[in-house]
């Protein structure tokens, strides 16, 4: 280890915060990705934004490959750390909620903070921040802004990005740029925010976030449709929107799913049905309660066995539950498991689904599809056992038939996972070169000595 | 550590492969992990020391020393396991990683001290608990009365740092108990009131004999106090586990006994789901032991709202217009390890002199741990000062605990912030209620 670069970063970070014993080192070789590990040199903890800063510009001068990292819960190898001169900084400690503001619906942030705390935190005072990927109970806002993270309410209130009014973060060398306004409007400028929103730290390390709040709707309603035909259930999902009602939530669990779920939690579910829908609409009651009506005419003429409404929170809760279960109960059937994340336009979704139920049968896979139908995002989910090199290698094949598929329908690689490496290769079949060639050179533009994230999102060279 | 050690020690943890697999290290371990809430920091979190494991096992690592710091560094509260989506036994793959990393790196001199020359000899144990017991006045100072804590008045018992802790009793449970036997043949209850109910709180092993006399049930309380083992597997010492356990189950006569009540969750859910893990490790004649004792535990709430009409027998309607206020914590190794935390909470609502008020978070860690709270002090009091705030938030009077273990932890928590909240077992509340003697004022 260069004791040199040690001994500058223990100059700005107390003593304890900085690391490079082999133990420590492999506790952040790794993230939620099913890939090989890579071991850093030095892992750092900031206390402050100020300390943030100092220790990104002593990494660049010393030529450090920086990789950022919040929880360390993406799904696409973005926080493994360059094979080379790896340093990691971890942002877990800069977990503060700096401002709420009331008059302004915003909340300034540290990029530490976790997301559900965020959101616990503003609906104490009747405000609502709505992105909750299935990880906000462990994922920070740093995360969330560079993955530009979606979630369960996305059909209706859209991902992260559609929240960041402003951020601030250090460049390549370790230079302060503030970007956005805590203004509704801002047009100042390139719109820097935007740019650094799904960036997965390859364009600058975020120190702060200006997020939008709306107000909390004051009622919602569930509902759990069960289909004994997967065609209608996407049907369905198109033909409610068709109407112009856009619920809060619309998730889908397959018949492998519901099994599981069943077995997992015996609640009774229908273990021949082959999809099921779970619904929530929120807003005013008279509206949610005339909209429940046309939904449940909409279900009903287009052939669901069964409609739930809940009555109670009491039942509410226990439909949502099985949307809960649905990753522990497949996580549980072997000991694998490979969270897949395809999205395609949602009337493409009942093809989607063939697809993935051929390749599931081509290459005789345990697979289980659930996710988002609404917005057209699907997370096919493989059971497996890494250890078995055959079957691993008919995994990785089934993968890249899967994307191939996701892109014949016209859809995208990455609804809400991010590219990462676990993904890097399939960017040239989505992008046409020209993409490809503009997005190396702005990377190359701001971080001419490759050293944030290398590797990552884009191609260096193009 | 010499090459030949290391491939040694790999081979022996290859054996946990199969459980390490099953981590998909989604990092969902992370919001329930009471150690990672104070450093933020992955090798304190589940994830991090199941990877180094892993990694240990692939052979990626040269030197393990480091990783049994961190794989021992643990509350062993088990709530990661208890919010693992994918099911990870956690707590079983950190105590046989402790005990094939004790093989190598030896116990501490302490260590050996205690377990295996002490607490596994429980006559020893005794002997010096009652010289403990009866010289206290020279080396205790009293804190609070409230709560009974008391804190050392000389400096080289460092290990006591500046703890306030309940003092042994010269009386314990068991030495009580041994005039005294159960006089109702009806249905045989065995007794077992682990080590801190025994020598630091025989108050409650008394409370449940005289609900037992209540219920007209018939019970045994060995003439031994015998520890459960807890202490030992978990610095990796298989060898003092064993001859507890081994000491343990013939001292009950299992067979003519129905149940097996305790006080203490963690003796509950290590005579429940810590012996059966490490079965393979005594013979067929103590294995068949071990699982019908495992069977037959049930912690003394569970037991009494399940198996026995108390609710009937101890319900009162006292209307009283100025209730005190009671919280609950629940213990780890009760509702995490065993899912049960109706009970106790049905056993105070039983005295209505109470009214029960939930604090937050009330299953959070108290940050005890046993051993933890003895090698890291100002870690476990960090966790624990959490917990204060929430029991003060409730503004009760009385906090109640399913475990004397966090009831030490609670009571020198309190003690510090000398304030006057009582700490008490669910079943002291009950039996209170039913003594219905001269209440102590609030
Ligand atoms: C069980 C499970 C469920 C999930 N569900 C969802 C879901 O529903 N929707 C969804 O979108 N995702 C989901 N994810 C993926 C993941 O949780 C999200 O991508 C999340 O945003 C990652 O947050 P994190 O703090 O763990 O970020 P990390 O994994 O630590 O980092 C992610 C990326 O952001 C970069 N980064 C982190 N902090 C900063 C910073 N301060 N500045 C610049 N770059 C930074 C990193 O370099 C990396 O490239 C899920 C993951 C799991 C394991
Ligand atoms: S929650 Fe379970 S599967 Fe996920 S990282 Fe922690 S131990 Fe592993
Ligand atoms: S047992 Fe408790 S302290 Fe140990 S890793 Fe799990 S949650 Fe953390």
């Amino acid at each position: 280890m260069d004791i040199k670069l040690v001994n500058k970063l223990k100059a700005i970070l107390r003593y304890s915060d900085v690391f490079t014993d082999e133990a420590t080192l492999h506790t952040y070789s790794y993230d939620s990705t099913c890939l090989e590990p890579v071991i850093p040199e030095v892992v750092v903890f900031p206390n402050s934004q100020e300390e943030l800063g100092k220790v990104v510009r002593v990494l660049s001068q010393e030529g450090y490959a920086i990789t950022v990292r919040g929880s360390g819960t993406n799904l696409s190898g973005g926080t493994i750390p360059a094979k080379q001169k790896g340093a990691v900084i971890v942002t877990t400690r800069l977990n503060k909620i700096l401002e709420i503001n009331l008059d302004d619906l915003y909340a300034r942030v540290e990029p530490g903070v976790i997301t559900f705390n965020l959101a616990k935190e503003v609906e104490k005072y009747g405000l609502f921040y709505p992105p909750d990927p299935g990880s906000q109970k462990v994922s920070t806002m740093g995360g969330n802004v560079a993955e530009n993270a979606g979630g369960l309410r996305g059909l209706k209130y859209g991902v992260t990005g559609h929240y960041v009014m402003g951020l601030t973060f250090f460049d390549s060398f370790g230079e302060l740029v503030k970007t956005g306004s805590k203004t509704v409007k801002c047009v100042s400028g390139y719109n820097l925010s935007s740019f650094m929103v799904g960036s997965e730290g390859t364009l600058g390390v975020i120190s702060e976030i200006t997020l939008k709040l709306i107000p909390k709707p004051s009622f919602a309603k569930s509902m759990l449709v069960i289909f004994d035909d997967i065609e209608k259930a996407s049907f369905s999902v198109s033909d409610i929107i068709r109407h112009k009602i856009v619920p809060c939530t619309l998730e889908f669990l397959d018949n492998f799913t519901i099994r599981c779920v069943e077995q997992f939690r015996k609640t009774g579910l229908p273990i021949d049905a082959e999809a099921m829908l779970l619904i929530e609409l929120d807003g005013h009651k008279s509206q949610v309660e005339e909209e429940f009506i046309q939904i449940e005419k909409i279900l009903k003429k287009n052939g669901a066995r069964l409609i739930k409404i809940a009555k109670n929170s009491l039942e509410k809760e226990a439909i949502w539950q099985a949307r809960r279960d649905a990753l522990p109960a497949l996580a549980r059937i072997r000991p694998s498991t490979i969270l897949e994340d395809v999205t395609v336009p949602r009337s493409k979704i009942p093809e989607m689904i063939k697809a993935i139920q051929y390749i599931q049968q081509k290459y005789s896979l345990q697979l289980g599809i659930f996710g988002h139908v609404g917005d057209g995002n699907l997370h096919p989910t493989i059971l497996t056992d890494i250890r078995d090199k055959e079957e691993f290698i008919k995994v990785e094949q089934a993968i890249d038939e899967l994307f191939e598929n996701c892109l014949t329908l016209e859809g995208t690689i990455s609804g809400e996972h991010g590219i990462g490496i676990a993904k890097l290769k399939y960017m040239p079949k989505e992008f046409p070169k020209g993409t490809l060639v503009f997005s190396s050179r702005l990377k190359k533009a701001v971080d001419p000595k490759n050293i944030l994230n290398p590797g990552k999102l884009v191609f260096r060279q193009f | 550590m010499k090459q030949r050690k290391l491939i040694e020690l790999v081979c022996l943890l290859k054996q946990l492969d199969d459980d390490l697999i099953k981590c998909m290290k989604c990092g969902m371990c992370q919001a329930v992990c009471p150690l990672y809430k104070t450093s933020f920091m992955e090798p304190d979190v589940a994830r991090g020391k199941l990877v180094l494991i892993s990694h240990l096992v692939n052979e990626l690592i040269s030197s393990p020393e480091k990783v049994s710091k961190i794989v021992n560094k643990c509350l062993l509260c088990g709530s990661c396991a208890a919010n693992c989506p994918s099911g990870v036994d956690v707590v079983k793959i950190f105590l046989k990683t402790r005990v094939i990393i004790a093989k190598f790196f030896k116990l501490s001199f302490v260590e050996r001290l205690i377990l295996r020359d002490i607490v596994a000899k429980p006559r020893l144990f005794e002997a010096i608990f009652n010289i403990a017991a009866r010289t206290q006045k020279l080396f205790v100072q009293e804190q609070n009365p409230t709560l009974g804590s008391a804190s050392c008045k000389i400096p080289f018992l460092t290990m006591l740092k500046d703890r306030h802790f309940v003092p042994p009793k010269k009386n314990t449970f068991h030495k009580q108990m041994a005039q005294k036997q159960s006089i109702s043949e009806k249905n045989k209850i065995g007794i077992f009131a682990g080590c801190l109910v025994d020598k630091f709180f025989p108050e409650i092993g008394l409370s449940i004999v005289k609900i037992l006399d209540e219920l007209e049930m018939g019970y045994l309380v060995p003439d031994t106090q015998i520890c459960c083992g807890i202490p030992a597997i978990s610095s990796g010492d298989l060898q003092s586990f064993k001859s507890m356990v081994a000491q343990l189950i013939n001292l009950y006569p299992v067979d003519e006994l129905d149940y097996i009540v305790t006080p203490c969750a963690s003796c509950t859910s290590t005579l429940k789901k810590i012996w059966p893990m490490f079965l393979k490790e005594f013979n067929e004649q103590q294995q068949e032991k071990i699982l019908s004792i495992s069977a037959k535990v049930m912690d003394i709430s569970e037991f009494l709202i399940q198996k026995t009409n108390v609710a009937k027998k101890f319900k009162t309607h006292i209307n009283s217009e100025q209730k005190i206020k009671i919280t609950y914590h629940d213990p780890c190794h009760l509702k995490k390890s065993l899912n049960i935390y109706k009970e106790p909470r049905q056993i105070i609502k039983l005295n209505s002199r109470y009214e029960l008020v939930e604090m937050q978070d009330s299953d959070a860690c108290c940050g005890m741990g046993g051993s933890f709270n003895l090698k890291h002090y100002e870690i476990s009091k960090e966790i624990g000062l959490k917990k204060l705030e929430n029991i003060i938030k409730t503004e009760a009077k009385v906090i109640a605990t399913s475990c004397p273990a966090c009831m030490l932890q609670l009571i020198d928590m309190l003690s510090h912030r000398n304030v006057d909240i009582m700490v008490r077992h669910p079943i002291q509340i009950l039996q209170e209620e039913k003594s219905c003697g001269p209440h102590r004022k609030i």
